[in-house]
């Protein structure tokens, strides 16, 4: 019975991304019919206008090829579906946006991010690249590789020293990609979490 | 998500303040490492033998010609837009969407040229006694939401200089806030070289230094702003009328700006 309900939820989950592609391909269409109807009216504004629009689409487009990348369980967290988050370049000077989470605040919750494409982040990177913050004296920060990519280990405590999770930053051309856990846990298994992501295809699809 | 935020506000504040002056530093730093490499190659002798198998050429056995002689630069001609679309449409089709980024953002630059250039065709050809440097025209595209179209024209007779300079793109936006919601005012509320006006009924911040002269920044519409500068301008009211020479609801609507 368990099994049959899996099943159904899987399936409903597949025509809803099937649907939302679709619709999405629709509006691309769309925005570039009118970029070139405008354009051949001489309405240039109104042409640069669909084309930030259209390109507005690409980005939700990747941003569901990201997501359709990440797993839907790490260890024992599933992920929360309303919690998945697509914002495109088109509107907002944050570039692309993805988000996912998995688990609760009261067992324990990991939040996966990226952004992309984005004029900011090349900023942020440079800033984390910086020998003073990539190689802090922060008894809490270290420098890692994960899949060969470097990135920024830390470690988040209370007031009494106690781990309230971690984090991982991992800049990567004009994106960044972090990961939070929030909750008890240890470097190893936080770490076990973060291999679970495939980040290489990740970085690959949205860039 | 928070941490970025934070990294993100510090970035654009420390920017505001301290990015000439970091630059000033990098130069330096830059300069000084150039020079201390010219010193080294002028008067130090190699330490050893040993030193000519370093894998590293030092320039000095280098063919290398002196003069480029050759090379018909680089096609800066602007891609045909109904090509770019289809070509968009095509790769978008087969799921290439890095792709049709990109032939999106060579549709966006040659609109974005042809929008600056139709606008800078409609600012005026004098402004107040000074009469436009036709080959100091500049429209520029970065094809970014973010920083987006720039238009540039000057105005020089003899030691009299303006130039106007139009920003539109979503980085405008926020300048225009800082301007709007008195950030930048009550930042500088001692500055006695700066104050706010209103051009044409927009607002705006007019400074003066003696070495840079006078600079307006006029906020436009949602997503615009307008640098006016002048060099040897004889007073603020006349570099007011300079800024007033501009039909600024022309430009907004050149621009799609509300």
């Amino acid at each position: 019975m368990q099994y049959l309900l899996k099943m159904k939820n899987m399936i409903f989950l597949f025509i809803l991304g099937i649907s939302v592609l679709s619709v999405n391909a629709q509006e691309f269409d769309k925005q570039v019919a009118l970029a070139k109807s405008a354009y051949d009216a001489g309405n240039y504004e109104e042409s640069r206008f669909a084309v930030q629009n259209a390109l507005h689409e690409i980005d939700k487009m990747i941003g569901q090829e990201v997501l359709a990348l990440l797993p839907e369980k790490i260890d024992n967290m599933s992920y929360n579906p309303s919690g998945d988050q697509i914002s495109g370049s088109g509107t907002t000077y944050v570039g692309l946006f993805i988000e996912r989470t998995w688990g609760t605040t009261e067992t324990g919750s990991m939040e996966f991010s990226v952004i992309s494409d984005s004029p900011l982040i090349g900023t942020v990177n440079t800033f984390l690249s910086l020998p003073s913050i990539m190689y802090s004296s922060d008894s809490n920060q270290k420098k890692i590789k994960v899949e060969g990519f470097k990135a920024m280990l830390e470690k988040k405590v209370d007031e009494n020293n106690a781990v309230t999770g971690y984090s991982l930053m991992l800049p990567y051309s004009n994106s960044l990609l972090q990961l939070n856990y929030t909750g008890e846990t240890t470097e190893e298994a936080f770490l076990a979490m973060v291999n679970q992501i495939p980040v290489t295809k990740v970085t690959e699809v949205a860039r | 998500m928070k941490t970025l935020w934070l990294l993100i506000s510090l970035i654009l504040l420390l920017s505001l303040d301290t990015y000439s002056q970091s630059l000033g530093s990098i130069r330096n730093r830059i300069k000084n490492a150039m020079i201390d490499e010219a010193i080294d190659e002028a008067f130090n002798e190699p330490d050893n033998e040993n030193s000519d198998s370093n894998a590293t050429s030092t320039g000095e056995n280098s063919d290398r010609p002196t003069q480029n002689q050759g090379g018909s630069g680089l096609d800066n001609s602007l891609d045909d837009v109904p090509d770019a679309l289809a070509q968009a449409s095509t790769e978008f089709d087969v799921k290439e969407y890095r792709n049709a980024r990109t032939s999106l953002r060579k549709a966006l630059r040659t609109l974005e040229i042809k929008i600056g250039e139709k606008l800078l065709s409609s600012l005026p050809e004098n402004v107040n006694g000074l009469p436009v440097k036709s080959e100091a025209d500049r429209v520029s595209s970065s094809t970014s939401t973010w920083t987006g179209l720039t238009i540039h024209r000057e105005y020089q007779k003899d030691d009299s200089w303006s130039a106007i300079s139009i920003y539109n793109g979503e980085g405008s936006g926020l300048t225009n806030s800082i301007i709007r919601t008195g950030i930048y005012s009550s930042a500088y509320e001692e500055d006695e070289n700066r104050k706010n006006i209103q051009i044409k009924g927009n607002d705006a911040v007019i400074s003066y230094s003696d070495t840079e002269g006078y600079t307006i920044v006029i906020t436009l519409g949602q997503q615009t702003f307008v640098v006016a500068e002048g060099i040897n301008i004889a007073s603020e009211a006349e570099m007011t009328a300079i800024a007033e020479s501009f039909d600024y609801d022309t430009i907004k609507k050149a621009l799609g700006d509300q």
